[in-house]
């Protein structure tokens, strides 16, 4: 997209990314409690997990509905990302697996939701 | 019934998503309204879908069972539900 740095994109995400780990494992509020650890663990688990699948999910869904044979690194970024909003609610309590699923359905639905060609689409640039 | 319940809130809501901010002009020039509206309503219902009786107690919360609603996980020394 003119205008804009997709170097800086990724790195953007990638702070999002780091944060999250303050953000849902840190939502345990404390280490000292017994067995607390395990519930602060499964969920930097699940963060790690549901991120990389909807990272995977949200590309390959850009690919095949694209004209172009090409990987959207947009749509990687915001795969990712859409993985980490969709397991924040649930990463306490589900299991590993549960977490790439939803994870892979998060990038789906932010697919779908940004249209097929995300905001570059919308504005009518190409 | 309820599979299209289901199909309409994953799928035709997002599509109506991307509609409405064409024809509102919303310069959502990042995609934050299908990053986290759609996968906010997502994470919802998933952590319903998926939640394990395990984990939940593991997590702190009692059990949702009524039967089960004063058993409190061994970890629970921070969150008092029942109280």
């Amino acid at each position: 997209m003119s205008g804009h740095s997709v170097t800086l994109q990724v790195l953007g995400t990638f702070i999002l990314w780091f944060g999250w780990y303050g953000f849902n494992p840190g939502s345990v509020l404390t280490m000292g409690a017994p067995g607390a650890w395990k519930v602060a663990s499964l969920a930097a688990v699940n963060t790690s997990l549901a991120a990389a699948s909807g990272a995977v999910s949200a590309m390959t869904l850009r690919w095949l509905l694209s004209s172009e044979n090409v990987f959207d690194i947009t749509a990687v970024c915001n795969g990712a990302l859409s993985g980490l909003v969709a397991i924040t609610a649930g990463c306490a309590t589900v299991w590993p697996w549960a977490a790439v699923v939803i994870g892979f359905v998060g990038g789906l639905i932010y697919i779908g939701g940004e249209g097929g060609g995300g905001a570059e689409r919308r504005s009518g640039a190409k | 019934m309820t599979a299209r319940a289901l199909s309409n809130i994953l799928f035709l809501s997002p599509v109506l998503v991307s509609n409405l901010l064409l024809k509102l002009e919303i310069d959502d020039a990042v995609d934050a309204i299908p990053v986290h509206a759609g996968n906010g309503i997502w994470g919802c219902i998933a952590t319903g879908l998926f939640t394990s009786p395990t984990l939940y107690l593991q997590a702190g919360y009692a059990s949702a069972d009524p039967a089960n609603a004063a058993k409190v996980s061994p970890s629970d020394d921070r969150r008092q539900p029942n109280c």
